[in-house]
């Protein structure tokens, strides 16, 4: 499939993933990896539903800002100094890790991101520096009427206490409430050897990276007791749910429909991804775009997108439009949702979608971050070893009728939520 | 144990003056193929800002031969990545896609090179989406203080507007305007081509010459010419517009791209305010005066600018912030810059260039837009330039071209904000607090 000429699988005794691409084309190296401390811990702990949400999130950006070792600036520099680069980010499931380096300095940058994950010391003034920037971020999120109708199109799909009825980003309030107490704890509890996995992909060789990640993580101890990585499935709403949030003055209205989606491991995974496709992913040439901005004039973009992990985070239908359209949007979308679930897509519309999805892999996997993103999914998913090479007669025996009956099962269209946010009456969430 | 995957870059120009580019990069069985045109916003004139781009959008309305939306349709249908960009210097087109679907990526190329219809209604809907563009611009703080800015340092040199142009004169541009630059710039003795990836080269040359060499060339409308008269004098700006961010920024006038003392200004740019141990984080972040600081080297084909930019902290004056980040700038002037300092610029470049060979995409991109501003040639020999400057040279180009009669300042100063501090200030700052 690619330029590498093999991918290896390896573990350290205390339970750490190490995967492995060799690529000696040019002396650099990309690592993609992560630990398994996402949002859907943010709350496993609180005292009620939704109080410590944005723990997560929270924990992971503080990471690089202060070690036993290093304050902010040291930690800054010992990257900076050598041209690499190193982030981590705090997501639903998991905290993601991206470094690029030059393959003379794979051993500098384990030992500064073995610092970070293992002796992070949370300092109270880097806290509250992040406090003040999360809580920046949700006060625009709560202006901005694309999140405002996510967000409360995901409050009103997954039921309080469920990991994903929130945003990762927490709230003014949950934010406000965490404490150093509840990072320190957190970080302890969910940081984690046999939480990790990386995907290192480069100028190296497996023997290499062995002994590089053995220095810098083999020491770290992992916890008795099992990690407990899940995230349950969210029921179906029992009806149509809808919700206006009124937003006067802005001179957008954003329309969020969604039902409950698929997860990544899920066995009909690839048949729902190719009816998202057809409805609302493939940009300028889906049914959504077609019919509402190219026919109608009604948006400036509709797309739809699924949010596959190892929990099905939701399948959403996401417009933009001027207000006056709002609710001429909502119809056809409905129009659109019910012409999939009732007759599938077409022969025609399958050939596009593979087309597509077999033309596009090999160009997500042309650099060394392309290639570590996808090896590391296949091991956090579990699709095989040979992923790579089976993908594309995957994607070609992918059946119209198993499209169809995919959209018949998850683009119901009797049972899903509704929101609308901007400048419109506003309507508390009912059924309809 | 480095494995050669890269060629040399091949380099032709055919007989109707067309540049070719090619590189053999074995690393995935994907190419990407781009055409880079020599025209940008500084081929305008008033009048006609933002024609450039206008002109891109409709590049993608379609040919007689592919129809509209088919462009993006059939690129689509092959899981290619495509897009185009318009900037001061250029327009470019690229399709990154499997090596084997190679032929259609040059084949809608070389079609739209000559034959794009620019449709009068397809002008009139595509107005709403520039129209869109303009206005998320107008929003922007950021891209606010850049227009004031460039506006501001450049007077005779087209620099001055906007990419996007003045939104008065993008209203009024008709269609036969656009058709009209499109034959004045669209050809193949102003554009470049570049072929990078999976692809041998003969064999590339050969598709390349079978696409694009049966069209002729023509007579290109004349070179810009202005320069910029040297500035005598500082000159200052504040934008009071809505906004729910403070900004400072300072801009000085650098040399071209392909003047020598771009390499020491490149370094500058790094030490002054790249990453948080640049020394604009360190003096205005790290002591809490802004939540943000960087600068860069900007360079383009003529005389461009050196940028630092800083977002004021909630309760901190634009006035402190700007004398820190102009005290920053002078110390530049007064004392040289450390070996420490020095070394991680230099790496931090090395290191850059040897990313961007990790990606056809970006090596393709590299190469046409330097073959565009400069030489592709100044890609290949950057590392080297870099690694020769010192901190004397540093010193020097800081004392040329970085002194306080050269420069521009501006801030971008909400009315609702009180420029000079207190709790005014707070109250600007993103839906107000709690």
């Amino acid at each position: 499939m690619s330029h590498m000429t093999r991918t290896t699988r390896l573990t350290l005794p205390n339970g750490l993933i190490l995967l492995v691409g060799e690529n000696h084309s040019n002396p650099t190296i990309s690592i993609q990896g992560l630990v398994k401390a996402g949002a859907l811990y943010d709350n496993a702990d609180a005292a009620a539903p939704g109080a410590r949400s944005g723990l997560a999130r929270f924990t992971a950006s503080l990471l690089d800002l202060g070690t036993e070792t290093r304050d902010e600036l040291a930690m800054a520099s010992a990257i900076e100094d050598i041209g690499a680069s190193l982030h981590f980010d705090g997501g639903s499931e998991t905290v993601s890790i991206r470094a690029t380096m030059l393959a003379e300095d794979l051993d500098a940058v384990l030992e500064i991101a073995a610092d970070a994950l293992r002796r992070p010391i949370f300092p109270v003034a880097q806290i509250e520096k992040i406090r003040a920037e999360f809580l920046n971020d949700v006060r625009e999120a709560e202006a901005t009427t694309s999140s405002v109708a996510a967000r409360r199109a995901g409050e009103l799909l997954f039921p309080v206490g469920h990991p994903l009825h929130e945003s990762r980003g927490g709230t003014e309030a949950s934010l406000r409430a965490i404490g150093r107490d509840d990072i320190v704890k957190f970080h302890r509890k969910r940081y984690r050897p046999d939480a990790v996995i990386l995907a290192m992909v480069g100028d190296l060789t497996p023997d290499q990276a062995l002994k590089a990640v053995t220095r810098a993580f083999g020491e770290w101890a992992a916890p008795a007791g099992p990690l407990g990585f899940e995230i349950p499935a969210a029921p179906a709403p029992a009806s149509a749910m809808r919700r206006v949030v009124g937003m006067p003055g802005r001179s957008q209205a954003d329309v969020v429909m969604a039902f409950p989606g698929v997860a990544r491991t899920a066995p009909d995974y690839d048949a729902v991804m190719m009816a998202n496709y057809v409805l609302g992913g493939a940009s300028l040439s889906s049914r959504l775009m077609e019919n509402l901005r190219d026919a109608q004039g009604l948006v400036y973009g509709v797309y739809s997108m699924l949010h596959p992990g190892v929990g099905a985070g939701p399948f959403q239908i996401r417009a933009g439009t001027n207000p006056t359209n709002a609710e001429r949007c909502v119809v056809s979308i409905l129009a659109e949702v019910r012409r999939l679930h009732d007759d599938g897509p077409t022969d025609e519309e399958m050939d596009a979608a593979k087309g597509y999805l077999t033309g596009v892999f090999p160009v997500r996997l042309e650099a060394n971050s392309g290639v570590a993103a996808q090896v590391l999914s296949m091991e956090l998913y579990g699709l095989g070893a040979d992923y790579l090479e089976r993908y594309e007669a995957l994607i070609r025996g992918v059946t119209r009728k198993a499209v169809a009956e995919a959209a018949r099962r998850y683009l119901t269209p009797d049972h899903y939520v509704l929101v609308l946010a901007g400048d419109l009456p506003a309507e508390e969430a009912h059924a309809v | 144990m480095i494995q050669a995957a890269h060629s040399e870059v091949f380099e032709t120009t055919l007989e109707n003056g067309l540049k070719v580019l090619i590189q053999e990069v074995r690393l995935a069985p994907v190419v990407s193929f781009a055409v880079w045109y020599r025209v940008g916003s500084r081929n305008e004139s008033a009048g006609i800002t933002g024609i450039s781009h206008l002109l891109e959008h409709m590049m993608f309305k379609g040919t007689p031969r592919f129809g509209k939306g088919e462009i993006a349709r059939t690129l689509q249908r092959i899981g290619a990545s495509f897009n185009a960009g318009t900037s001061l210097d250029y327009t470019c087109y690229y399709e990154t896609l499997k090596s084997d679907q190679l032929e259609l990526a040059m084949e809608i190329e070389s079609d739209r090179m000559v034959n794009a219809t620019i449709p009068e209604e397809e002008h009139r809907l595509e107005m709403t989406v520039v129209r869109s563009e303009l206005e998320r611009n107008e929003d922007n703080p950021h891209r606010g203080i850049y227009q004031e800015t460039f506006a501001t340092a450049f007077q005779a040199h087209p620099y001055h507007w906007p990419t996007i142009g003045w939104r008065s004169d993008v209203e009024a541009i008709t269609t036969e305007q656009i058709r009209r630059y499109y034959r004045a710039h669209y050809a193949p003795n102003n554009a470049i081509v570049v072929v990078v990836g999976d692809v041998d080269r003969e064999e590339a040359l050969k598709r390349v010459r079978h696409w694009f060499a049966g069209i002729p060339s023509s007579e290109l409308p004349l070179a810009v010419t202005t320069t910029e008269r040297p500035q005598q004098g500082e000159r200052r700006f504040r934008l009071r517009k809505p906004g729910d961010i403070r900004l400072v920024i300072a801009a000085w006038r650098n040399p071209a791209m392909a003047h020598p003392d771009s390499h020491a200004l490149d370094v500058l740019g790094l030490i002054l305010g790249h990453g948080r141990t640049s020394r604009l984080h360190r003096a205005l972040v790290e002591t809490g005066l802004a939540t943000e600081a960087d600068a860069a080297n900007e360079s383009a084909r003529d005389p461009f600018l050196v940028i630092a930019l800083a977002t004021a902290a909630p309760e901190r004056s634009l006035a402190e912030v700007e004398a820190a980040m102009l005290h920053e700038v002078a110390r530049l002037r007064t004392e040289p810059i450390t070996e420490v300092e020095l070394r991680r610029a230099k790496k931090q470049v090395e290191a850059g260039f040897l990313y961007s060979k990790d990606s056809i995409q970006s090596l393709s991109h590299q190469l046409g837009y330097y073959e565009t501003i400069a030489s592709w040639r100044y890609l290949e020999e950057y590392p080297a330039a870099i690694r020769a400057v010192t901190a004397a040279d540093v010193q020097r180009v800081a004392t040329t071209y970085l002194h306080d009669d050269a420069r521009t300042v501006g801030w971008f100063d909400p009315p609702d904000s009180d420029g000079d501090g207190g709790a005014a200030g707070t109250a600007a700052t993103a839906g107000g607090d709690a």
